[in-house]
């Protein structure tokens, strides 16, 4: 008993604050009269505290599945490395609007931590690919058409949406890269976790498979909540506290979450071996 | 090619194989399955080989189902040990 609630501990802490930050923002959008800007970015610069919580517990965790020595140890670690990048963005953003009382200039240095979590799933959903056996060949391409049309699909979606018609003319070297790069990068992870879950199909299964699944649906999440932030700020429509917030939170919790399951399984596995 | 020594050298690349994939926790689950011992010296088998290479292979399976098993195919098939039947 002592065992199971030790092991489920850092589930319960994040899933506390994530019902503590849903119900708070369900109270500025919903229930309060007028909320100032402070309070909407109070919420903005506090929520992230479940990016760095499950970063820093994917760190450790990660130690325990071989770290950069085993492919679903560098899983972890850059899902971690994503998670703590995310919280640098979001501190960085709260310390020009909160501290320094200024609009954020873009690019920011908060940027570069947004936009420096996409090549770190990136990598991570590789290292997942390659921890299911998944080898991306000319044969897989050639055998399965899914795996082709997919992630073209989602590239020129998101040009579309994204690139085509942009004016750039006004962007330094900077901003146009990360202009580009953004919605590009966040596509090329979202089709390799659907490739993942396409190609591994029936053949994975086992004690890791519900893992996988969450690890997944957490990059699923993470794509919605980035393309609607690009949607939105494209469109100057993006709110402080709205409800690309809340996606976010959603993200991050389900982010963190499918790390700490890691190390739940990895103690249960440990127990049934020690068990025998 | 259905040797001892063969099937030793086998056995030793799959759980290198599974470590690679799952870290220190592969030779760990290796320990414990039946025939199979891991000594300073190497690895010894105390029932028939082909049972200790099923046995393997479940342990793995009971990881990640049967990605984990096509991984243990390939090493036989590397080997020439031609135990787990394809599907």
């Amino acid at each position: 008993m002592f065992k199971s609630i030790k092991n489920y501990l850092s589930v319960i802490i994040i899933t506390t604050l994530f019902i503590f930050f849903s119900i708070w923002w369900y109270y500025l959008n919903y229930i309060a009269i007028d909320p100032t800007e402070l309070q909407a970015e109070l919420y903005s610069a506090t929520y992230g505290i479940i990016a760095l919580l499950g970063g820093i517990e994917g760190l450790i965790i990660a130690k325990k599945w071989g770290g950069f020595k085993s492919t679903l140890g560098k899983v972890t670690l850059f899902l971690s490395f994503g998670l703590l990048a995310q919280e640098f963005g979001q501190l960085a953003y709260s310390y020009y609007s909160l501290v320094l009382g200024v609009e954020i200039p873009y690019p920011s240095i908060g940027d570069w931590g947004y936009y420096g979590t996409i090549p770190l799933y990136i990598y991570a959903v590789i290292m997942l690919a390659k921890t299911l056996n998944i080898k991306f060949t000319k044969d897989l391409f050639k055998k399965n058409i899914i795996a082709l049309i997919l992630p073209v699909a989602l590239l020129w979606i998101s040009y579309q949406i994204f690139l085509a018609g942009y004016d750039y003319s006004e962007l330094n070297w900077e901003a146009t890269l990360l202009a580009i790069m953004y919605p590009l990068g966040q596509s090329i992870y979202l089709a390799i976790a659907l490739l993942i879950y396409i190609l591994a199909g029936k053949a994975l299964g086992g004690k890791l498979r519900s893992n996988v699944l969450i690890i997944l649906a957490a990059f699923c999440a993470q794509y919605v909540a980035d393309f609607v932030f690009l949607y939105t700020s494209n469109r100057n429509t993006w709110l402080t506290a709205g409800i690309n917030e809340y996606m976010y939170l959603f993200a991050y919790y389900i982010m963190s979450l499918s790390i700490i399951m890691l190390s739940v399984k990895f103690q249960k596995i440990r127990q049934s071996i020690n068990g025998k | 090619m259905e040797n001892k020594e063969n099937v030793l050298l086998a056995i030793n690349k799959i759980i290198e194989e599974q470590e690679a994939i799952i870290g220190p926790l592969a030779r760990e689950l290796a320990t414990n399955t039946p025939g199979i011992k891991i000594t300073k010296t190497g690895i010894e088998i105390d029932i028939d080989y082909k049972q200790a290479i099923n046995n393997l292979s479940n342990t793995y399976k009971d990881i990640f189902g049967d990605i984990a098993v096509q991984v243990t195919r390939d090493i036989l098939v590397k080997y020439k040990i031609d135990i787990l039947a394809r599907k």
